[in-house]
């Protein structure tokens, strides 16, 4: 049985997307705070890059919320690197706590509803979450070097370079976390690298039904479900599970279809990694949100669990899907 | 929802395999790839008066040389993608391992970074190619026995 929180008092003071060239070059450009022309975002590697990402990300959400590094009591932020490399040594420069986390491509909304919890729980009272992903860092180190031909699939993801980061925090704000869900780890027998997609659908569909069935409401509560980085395969997936079940599914959106132009043949499946919620979230939703033209909203990060280690060794990919909801208030 | 139900769906929704395609693509490109090695042969031996064997090399060098560069501007990845096999079994597939891992392993610098992860893909390839021309080698020496010259 999946967790479900419900949050009083608890608001995003404000929010940065940061993208990549690629990003920048889609239909969500006017949304982002900043995107840098290469993903090495002028430095020397590409997590250095990445670590710019974030922090450029994290300097602006600051900047934008009128508070200053002393008023946060504590950061959550993860990425795709080996022991989290990107955000413990962003975190160096930070002079407040950091748990870094990690959950594959969920880690933007888990580090959110993990901010939200400690806020809600007066533990807290200003979080900062963030997370990242760069095409470069995160290919090299799961799949292959860049520039490496070989032919992909269908069904691949390609992954978003960009950073996004909120403050979360107790001053009323009109964007209110309403709600949270930690996904259960699931195993379905998947092991291919190529389509995650196929196997992440499950971890969202349970954790959608769950936090559905937890806070007692249905798919015409929201406006809108996004969905982290299921792909197009994916998505009609997740569709179908909840036709056999008898509902349609009609709000929802996956994140990954669109930071990229639609059709766009080297994009594949879509956007993936956990940048691509991040950006998606803390850069078009929240605007949409501020407009007054979403009024609530459930986003579902999904994370493929597997290692290049366990990839290797023929293991499955675990996945999981964390739930967080938002809504408008005080209109 | 049970894993019967899911596994279902997904089976449904399976992308389509490009096979005939895909093959089509390679075969065709496979097939450019061998007129160009033969030409740079042939170039090699009535041009460049080279003996038989110095023009096979000289056609391998090219060919490597070719692809790594490609490499280097950013196009192979594209090339590949779009006739696949047809550039991955050649020499340049194995030009392209080597090349695009060494672009990367510039980051950890030359020993660790250059030096090593330049073999990461192709290593195989060598440890498989070494061993595999040891057993043919054992194989046909083994042969002279039943009376095949060497």
């Amino acid at each position: 049985m999946s967790l479900t929180l419900k949050f009083k008092d608890v608001y995003i003071q404000s929010s940065a997307a940061v993208a990549g060239p690629e990003e920048a070059n889609g239909p969500l450009k006017p949304y982002f705070d900043y995107c840098f022309d290469s993903i090495y975002a002028n430095q020397k590697s590409y997590e250095e890059g990445e670590k710019e990402m974030s922090k450029t990300a994290i300097l602006t959400a600051l900047k934008k919320s009128g508070l200053s590094s002393k008023d946060i009591d504590v950061a959550f932020g993860g990425d795709l690197t080996d022991q989290l490399a990107v955000s413990n040594f962003l975190a160096k420069e930070m002079p407040y706590s950091f748990i870094g986390v990690y959950g594959a491509c969920s880690t933007a909304m888990l580090s959110l509803a993990l901010a939200a919890t400690f806020v809600s729980s007066k533990c807290a009272k200003n979080a900062l979450c963030f997370s990242s992903s760069n095409y470069g860092s995160a290919e090299r180190q799961f799949r292959y070097p860049t520039e490496y031909g070989i032919e992909k699939k269908d069904a691949t993801t390609i992954t978003v370079s960009g950073a996004g980061a909120a403050l979360v925090g107790t001053r009323a704000t009109k964007i209110k976390v309403v709600a949270c869900t930690f996904g259960q780890v699931h195993d379905v027998q998947w092991t291919d690298v190529n389509d995650m997609g196929s196997p992440m659908a499950y971890a969202a569909f349970d954790t959608i039904a769950s936090h559905l069935k937890h806070s007692k409401k249905s798919f015409k509560d929201y406006d809108l479900i996004m969905t982290g980085d299921l792909s197009e395969v994916g998505s009609k997936i997740l569709k179908e599970m909840f036709e056999k079940e008898g509902k349609v599914f009609y709000n929802h959106i996956d994140s990954g279809s669109l930071v990229y132009e639609q059709g766009e043949k080297d994009k594949f499946s879509g956007g993936s990694g956990c940048g691509c919620i991040a950006i998606t979230t803390y850069g078009y939703i929240l605007n949409k949100m501020s407009r007054n033209e979403i009024k609530r909203i459930l986003l579902v990060g999904t994370g493929a669990l597997h290692s290049k280690t366990s990839v290797g060794q023929k293991n499955v990919i675990p996945v999981v899907a964390h739930a967080v909801e938002l809504e408008r208030v005080g209109d | 929802m049970d894993y019967t139900t899911y596994s279902e769906i997904v089976k449904n929704n399976a992308p389509k395999k490009h096979m005939v395609r895909n093959g089509f693509l390679a075969f065709v490109s496979g097939g450019l790839m061998g007129i160009l090695a033969q030409s740079l042969i042939d170039l090699g031996i009535n041009v460049l008066q080279l003996e038989k064997n110095e023009a096979m090399s000289f056609s391998a060098i090219v060919i490597v040389f070719l692809a790594a560069v490609l490499t280097m501007v950013g196009w192979y990845n594209n090339m590949a993608q779009i006739v696949g096999a047809g550039l991955f079994i050649p020499t340049t597939g194995f030009a392209n391992s080597m090349t695009s891992a060494a672009i990367e392993g510039k980051f950890e610098g030359p020993i660790f970074g250059v030096g090593t992860r330049m073999f990461a893909l192709a290593g195989s390839v060598i440890t498989y190619g070494i061993f595999s021309a040891v057993i043919l080698c054992v194989i046909r020496y083994l042969l002279t026995f039943v009376g095949v010259p060497l």
